[in-house]
């Protein structure tokens, strides 16, 4: 009798502890659940207008897909439809919900999307493909104009007269009136068609066969112009927020008490100003960066640079719809991944939050 | 009668001050109103014939063709007074249709709460979430969208929900406050509370976001112009950008590229300072030290 | 007797708090068991220390917050669950803030601020009218010439300006009932009289009560000059009466505890007081009340059976005090 008794409270007290210690998870973590559950149902309601995509494409899509397949592959209509709708994973014949269900199930099989014209494109082999080649570019102008942004800014903040100040507010009006793509074309203008200089066009040279450093100083090359263009504009949006925030932070008691202190102002700089008003602009950050993989098909296509946006243009000039629905839902994941970690790490950042909670 | 007239005119009154407060205010409404008189009036001053004529292509600038001609012989000159209308009445039907929405939203959710603040906030999460340069192009492409009209409404269907959002969080932290608690107390209905009380304290913002949305559509018809997707008229500035762009290589295309070009620049730059400059006269948080 | 214009009836509040995952909401019992009631004409006013829930109750006055349980009965009709004379109600009861800046609406001037005061009580009352009735009721409190305050914005006034504006807003609904939750706090000391004999000449010459809400016995003692005081407690009134009568004898030990710790201006007298009779600083919890004397952890006299359960009220003349001392008796404890 006391031997049971024993283990069923030995079991008690695991399956307790167990409970406390969820509970500790669930209560730490509430609005990290809250903002989960947020993103979880955005993300359901992004892929079912992803779905409705194809739904508002005029034409019967399978129909057209049929013919082709039934020219390509010499076979009969009837048979060719079959096989559309197999690997299309798509069914005129069942109703709205039907359909629905099948381009689910499709997607948690890993089937985003098959290129009707051929079909061993699928959205993942675009992804794989030509995804590498814009995170390049536009990551690479994202850190380099943050950087350059937050110094900008928060020495505009200190020092609020001078030539450098009327300099860089006059950069900030030119940068933000021109669009980004414009700025690309006139540096093509000038430094490749004009002064020959950098190459017009594409990621890297392809009719040199090349490895090794000689390839990657080749790819740096070709992406000097496209992150000079990018960077030119997003340098001026940064140093904005950064100034802003760091005015704000100027105004705060503790610098004033440092400054009381005797401590220097570029000590006051470095180590106060500019890691506390960064704090806000580490969440646009995050949002931006999400933005990324929503492809930057204007520039993509100046330059004539291969990546996601300009795949995206193609495939949309190609009326490709089941890839075109695919990248788009990818997109969109992508997107509410980013602002669901900008919402976290704001609070995980701040520790004024991470105490509190 | 009178009365309307009257207090409209010290509304106009009040209006010219908070323009004139700022020297970047004044410069950017200058830039405005010069292109808005343009679109109105220059179309009957310089009459653009669409007609090719096909003989001198890329000719340069002279006493006829003060800007030179296209690829197709047209005058850029006036292809570019004519394109002025195209561009403003798409920037301007934007913002319009974008902050009425926005607006509206963001009152209800804000000052509602509850079940119907949840729906509004998923449907704005969702506009935020999606990709808005893609679909666009998507859009565009597909349903060959040549009116004005449906340019527009798509291009505001991605601008409205950042402002509901933040319309929504004013609202919500002005509901709270004493004067309106008072409101309360003194029996006012809700309408009342809603256009005369909360309304005018956000007023500002609304207005500064209206500039800053109609910056962003500019640049967003322009892009999707430019890239061949949208059936406008050739003398659309976005539709000389996309026939200069294909004539990059030639030095002749200049004037096709930088005629356009410029007078994007400088709209976005009366723009800017348009914005800005509103910002600092009417937020009190901005005040130079 | 005059005329019972409002009453509270063993009203409570409480408030919740979303509490953690898998346990309960924190409840806040704010206000425990209250009984109030003004006549027509007469001043209270409702003292206490910082949050012993005197705004929560001022709130439950004007129709601002609603009682958790309890009744609000307004010239004898029960409204606490729903309005049958809303308008009169709304009318009737006015409220006047602490802070006189954020209680009016930034971007709007005084004339536009009067103006949504009139049109509430009366809806047609036409442009022309309108300069006229703001004239009178900025008069009424002392700003002349009107056209000075009228077409300025909040900022542009000093403090006491805009509390008098606070109380001409409140004049124009003709109220029967105003209730300022500490009118004087964040006005200059010197400034603070003229705003009190204000309110007193209200009350005397358009007969309206006040509900005078403060934590300053002083500034209670000169508005409530005929009228009665109530001090609260942790969301109980202790000690209601008359203001002289309370003040020169007091009989709770909180109320004993106030009037002792108000500094005496002469520095001879005040360095040979006696200390403060309470035994320490600790405050009962709001959110696990007990069912006993909320004084008991301070109170100088406390013995077992104020731990018992909810103590009732003894009456002294005009005086009633929440307590169960024996109070003829307890000088020789």
């Amino acid at each position: 009798m006391e031997e049971t008794t024993k283990k069923t409270n030995k079991f008690t007290s695991f399956f307790k502890k167990i409970g406390f210690f969820l509970s500790e998870i669930f209560i730490k973590y509430r609005f990290f659940f809250s903002r989960l559950g947020i993103s979880l149902v955005t993300l359901a309601l992004a892929i079912i207008f992803g779905f409705l995509v194809v739904k508002l494409m005029p034409g019967d899509v399978v129909q057209m897909y049929a013919k082709q397949l039934a020219d390509a592959r010499k076979i009969p209509y009837e048979e060719a439809y079959r096989q559309a709708v197999q690997l299309l994973n798509y069914d005129p014949s069942l109703n709205l919900w039907q359909q629905l269900g099948q381009y689910l199930s499709g997607i948690f099989k890993g089937n985003f999307g098959v290129s009707m014209f051929n079909s061993d494109v699928t959205t993942l082999t675009i992804i794989r493909d030509f995804l590498p080649w814009t995170l390049f570019l536009s990551g690479a102008s994202l850190l380099i104009s943050f950087v350059l942004g937050i110094a900008l800014g928060s020495k505009m903040a200190s020092k609020r007269k001078g030539f450098g100040h009327a300099a860089a507010n006059t950069y900030i009006v030119v940068s933000g009136s021109i669009p980004d793509y414009l700025f690309g074309l006139i540096l093509i203008l000038i430094f490749a068609v004009g002064l020959r200089w950098f190459p017009i066009s594409g990621n890297y040279d392809i009719l040199l066969e090349m490895d090794g450093w000689p390839w990657i100083l080749n790819v740096l090359y070709h992406a000097f112009l496209p992150i000079v263009a990018y960077s030119f504009v997003q340098i001026g949006v940064w140093a904005i927020s950064m100034r802003g925030s760091a005015i704000g932070t100027l105004g705060e008691d503790y610098i004033y008490a440092a400054r009381v202190r005797g401590l220097r102002e570029r000590t006051i700089r470095a180590k106060y100003l500019r890691r506390n008003s960064m704090l806000p602009l580490i969440t646009s950050l995050a949002v931006s960066f999400g933005a990324i993989f929503g492809g930057s098909p204007l520039m993509e296509n100046i330059f004539n640079y291969p990546g996601f946006g300009a795949e995206f243009n193609n495939r949309i000039g190609l009326r490709d719809y089941f890839i075109i629905q695919g990248l788009i839902v990818f997109m969109s994941l992508m997107i509410i991944l980013a602002n669901f970690v900008a919402d976290s790490l704001y609070s995980i950042i701040d520790p004024r939050i991470r105490r509190g909670n | 009668m009178k009365k309307f007239f009257s207090s409209l005119g010290s509304f106009l009154l009040k209006v010219w001050k908070t323009i004139c407060a700022n020297k970047k205010t004044l410069v950017g409404f200058f830039i405005f109103v010069f292109f808005i008189l343009i679109a109105i009036f220059g179309p009957m001053i310089f009459p653009y014939d669409p007609s090719t004529h096909g003989l001198n292509y890329f000719e340069a600038p002279s006493w006829d063709h003060p800007l030179g001609t296209d690829e197709a012989g047209r005058d850029i000159f006036r292809q570019l007074i004519d394109g002025t209308r195209d561009i403003l009445s798409i920037a301007l039907l934007t913002s319009a249709i974008a902050v009425t929405f926005g607006t509206l939203l963001g009152v209800i959710s804000g000052y509602a709460g509850g079940w119907l603040d949840r729906i509004i906030q998923i449907v704005s999460n969702l506009f935020l979430s999606i990709p808005s340069l893609p679909v666009l192009l998507m859009l565009s492409a597909i349903f060959n969208i040549s009116n004005s009209f449906f340019f527009a409404l798509t291009l505001a269907a991605f601008s409205w929900a950042g402002l509901c959002r933040a319309v929504r969080s004013q609202i919500m932290s002005l509901k709270e406050r004493d004067f309106i608690l008072i409101c309360k107390v003194m029996n006012v209905s809700k309408m009342k509370i809603i256009m005369t009380e909360l309304i005018p304290n956000i007023a500002s913002y609304i207005l500064i976001n209206f500039i800053v949305i109609i910056r962003n559509a500019i640049i967003g018809s322009v892009g999707i112009m430019m890239l061949g997707l949208a059936d406008f008229q050739p003398s659309n500035w976005g539709a000389m950008l996309f026939r200069a762009k294909a004539n990059i290589t030639s030095i002749k295309a200049l004037s096709l590229f930088l005629s356009p070009a410029v007078c994007i620049a400088l709209i976005q730059t009366g723009s800017i300072l348009l914005s800005n400059g509103l910002d600092e006269t009417l937020n009190p948080k901005l005040k130079k030290n | 007797m005059a005329n019972r214009l409002l009453e509270l009836q063993k009203v409570n509040v409480v408030f919740s708090k979303r509490g953690e995952f898998m346990k309960g909401d924190h409840k806040f019992h704010v206000l425990k068991d209250v009984d109030f009631h003004i006549d027509e004409g007469e001043i209270v006013a409702v003292v206490g220390e910082s949050g012993c829930g005197k705004t929560t109750m001022g709130k439950v006055i004007t129709g601002l917050q609603a009682p958790t349980s309890g009744k609000v009965i307004f010239q004898g009709v029960d409204i606490t669950k729903a309005f049958s004379n809303k308008k009169e109600y709304r009318n009737a009861v006015q409220f006047i803030q602490q802070d006189s800046y954020a209680a009016l609406n930034p971007v709007k001037t005084i004339y536009g601020s009067l103006s949504t005061a009139i049109l509430a009580a009366n809806k047609k009352v036409k442009r022309d009218e309108m300069e006229e009735l703001m004239r009178g009721y900025l008069s009424d409190v002392g700003l002349k010439p009107a056209e000075l305050y009228l077409y300025k914005y909040p900022h542009q006034l000093s403090g006491g300006q805009r509390q008098r504006i606070l109380m001409a807003r409140a004049l124009a609904l003709n109220p029967k009932i105003i209730v300022a939750d500490e009118p004087v706090s964040m006005i200059d000391v010197s400034l603070r009289v003229s705003i009190l004999s204000l309110m007193a000449k209200l009350n005397k010459e358009k007969k309206i009560s006040f509900v005078y809400i403060t934590h300053d016995l002083a500034t209670a003692r000169f508005i409530a000059n005929q009228g009665r005081i109530s001090v609260m407690y942790l969301g109980q009134i202790m000690e209601e009466g008359p203001v002289e009568t309370l003040i020169s004898s007091p009989e709770h030990p909180y109320t004993k505890a106030l009037i002792a710790a108000v500094p005496i201006p002469d520095p001879k007298k005040s360095r040979n007081s006696k200390p403060i009779p309470i035994r320490n600083m600790k405050l009962m919890s709001l959110e696990h009340r007990k069912d006993c004397c909320p004084f008991y952890d301070r109170c100088p006299h406390f013995h077992d059976e104020c731990l018992a359960g909810d103590i009732e009220y003894q009456q002294k003349g005009d005086v009633k005090i929440k307590c169960n001392l024996d109070l003829d008796n307890e000088g020789k404890e």
